[in-house]
Parts: structure tokens; sequence; C-alpha cells
């Protein structure tokens, strides 16, 4: 009777180890869920995932108190798109992923108080104005406009990095700087000019942008 | 007669009757804080965020600064101040102070409330503010929303 409690629990241990071993290797290669704020698993010198979010953040709220801006009765038309946005830093980065994060949180504190113009759909927008104007299309809902709408700001920017690295530790460290301007399409002026967003990181060991 | 005095002055301290000196002749001075008192100060009269079981968590007051309890024993809020912008945003600063005598880097958000306390816009994004030992810092926030913001609350932390 006792040889075969301890036969069982021999079993028992044999069958445990394995699913054991499974579940932390599991643990170990699932995926996590991270807020996209915050530092992540993995981070380096560059630009980061909780950065592009700081910055459209920062913009917004420093555009959305401008009286010159958004404190007049009539809207006024701004163009947010990555054409006039340079990378100039030594970090690969996606410069739509910026753009796109700024325009979206841009357009939902805006709130009617500006109008969003896109010039990057402009061939689809000729496209349909052409069917309708020549009969293939009927007019649609909204009537039709004489021009397309003419724009009064551009966003602009520019992203550029210092980099330096300590020959003997191998440390690198870097400065990335983010710079938006507006700029008034008819005149050339600069009414608005961004606080520049500017991060200094340094680290022991790499981690590739890519 | 010495003992009598030392008694008196003990009394009259222990008391809290001992008046301040004037702020101007703390200047030139290094700058020291009384965290115990910070700590022990009363909870301000005003508007809370509170459980809707009731105790089942500290109120938070609101238009306050809200600590973590990796800072409070760090950090002091020397002063704060809310202002309308000229398009009717609410711009909102606070004035740090880090009492220790490291670098200290802290992460900083803030609410944005209307006056039956629903959120008039999504949290601000954590901004990192550097606070250089024994020295103030600001940190300055703006709404997106305009008129219907009545109430901010900022949260600080750290994970130092």
């Amino acid at each position: 009777m006792r040889g075969s409690i301890i036969i069982a629990a021999l079993a028992a241990t044999a069958l445990a180890v394995p699913t054991d071993t499974a579940s932390a290797q599991r643990k170990g290669t699932q995926a996590m869920e991270l807020d996209p704020t915050g530092r992540g698993a993995i981070s380096g010198v560059g630009l980061e995932s909780r950065d592009i979010d700081m910055l459209a953040d920062q913009v917004v709220r420093e555009l959305m108190s401008r009286p010159d801006i958004v404190g007049g009765t009539t809207p006024p038309r701004i163009v947010v798109d990555s054409e006039k946005f340079y990378n100039d830093s030594s970090q690969r980065i996606d410069r739509d992923m910026l753009t796109g994060a700024l325009r979206a949180s841009f357009s939902r504190a805006a709130a009617g108080r500006i109008r969003f113009v896109s010039r990057e759909s402009m061939d689809i927008v000729m496209r349909e104005r052409e069917l309708k104007r020549t009969g293939v299309a009927d007019t649609g809902t909204r009537g039709m406009t004489q021009g397309v709408s003419g724009v009064d700001y551009q966003m602009i920017g520019k992203m550029s990095s210092l980099d330096s690295r300590d020959l003997k530790s191998g440390m690198v460290q870097r400065r990335t700087q983010i710079v938006f301007e507006l700029v008034d399409l008819e005149t050339g002026d600069l009414p608005w000019t961004s606080q520049p967003y500017v991060i200094l990181r340094a680290a022991g060991e790499g981690v590739l942008y890519r | 007669m010495k003992i009598a005095l030392a008694l008196c002055a003990a009394a009259v301290l222990l008391s809290g009757l001992v008046p301040e000196a004037p702020v101007a002749a703390r200047e030139n001075r290094p700058l020291k804080c009384r965290i115990g008192a910070a700590r022990r100060a009363q909870a301000p009269v005003g508007a809370a965020l509170v459980a809707n079981v009731p105790r089942a968590m500290t109120p938070v007051s609101l238009d306050a600064v809200q600590m973590n309890d990796r800072v409070w024993k760090k950090v002091i809020v020397e002063g704060l101040f809310a202002r309308r912008t000229p398009t009717d945003t609410l711009e909102v600063m606070a004035r740090l102070v880090n009492c220790t005598k490291a670098p200290l880097a802290v992460s900083v958000r803030s609410s944005f409330l209307d006056a039956g306390q629903a959120p008039t816009e999504p949290t601000s994004v954590w901004r990192i503010v550097h606070i250089a030992p024994l020295s103030m810092a600001t940190y300055q926030e703006r709404s997106m929303a305009t008129t219907n913001v009545a109430h901010y609350l900022i949260e600080l932390r750290s994970d130092q």
C-alpha cells in the first residue's frame, strides 16, 4: 500500500514538471500589453513610443491656447501632413506616424475650432470633381463648390539629433530635438513655433530602431 | 531666573505662537524642507473625487496635486496656479521643490473636469519634469476644452 502511494506521488511529480516548464516558457515568450505612453519593455536613446504621444499632446495643447489661431469666429484651415516634416536626425522613423498622431490629437481637440484640409488626397478629390462635372456622377448630397478649400496654414517641422559616444565605455548619448511651426500660406509668416521638444538620453547598450 | 525664561521660551515654541520671521529675512540661506509639516497638513476643503463605496478610497482633492508614495517624501508643492488663457482654455502650473540632495525626475500629468467632475478631455500624457537638488522646477499644462473646464487634478509620480 505504502509503495503504491510513493509510486503514485513520483508519477504525479514527473507529470507536473514538464507542465511547469512549459508554463514558464510560455510566460517568457508571450506578448505583453504595455502602455503606449509608458517607457515600454525596450528603451534606448532615441525617440520612443511615449515621445510621440507626448509631442502630439504638447503641440496640441499649446496651439489650442493661441487666440490668433483658434480665437477667431471663422475657423482657420490647416494642413497637417508629413510633406514638410524633415527628419535630419540619426534615427530612422516613419514621419507619417508622427504627423498622423499629431493630426489625430489636433482634430479631436479642435472640436470645430479648426478645419483640416488634405493636400495628400488631391488626386481622389480631383477625380471625383471631374466625375461630378462631366455628369458621370451626380452632385452628391453636399453640393459642389467652385474650387477646393484654400489653406491658411501648413504645419511644418524638423527632427534633428546630436550624438556622442564615450570611446572607453561605449556609452552612447543622444539629444533629439523636434520643432513644429505654422506657415501662413498667403504671407509666408510664421505665426507660431512650438516649444522645442527635446530629449537627452544615454545608454550603455544600444537599441536598434527600425 | 534663566530656567524660568527658558521654560517660557519653550512654552511659546510649543504653542506655535512664535512669530514667523519676515520672508525677506530668509533669503541667502540654503533651502530646507519640512516634509513632516507638509504631510501633516489638513486636506484642502473643496471638491474631491470619492469612491462609489464610502471610505473605499482616500478622497482625492481636486484643484490640487496628488502624489504617489515614492514622491511625497521628496517633493513639496510651493505654488499652484490656474488661469484662463485668451482662448478660454485652462492653464495650470505647479512650482515643485526637490527636497533631496539628488537630481529628481518626476512624471506629472493633468486631468481636466467639468463642474460635475466628468472628464472634459483625455488626461494629458505623463510629462517628465527634471528638478535639480534642493531646487525648484515649474510644471505647466493647458486644457484642450474651454469654458466647461471647472476643476483640474495634477498627478505626480516617480519610479526612482
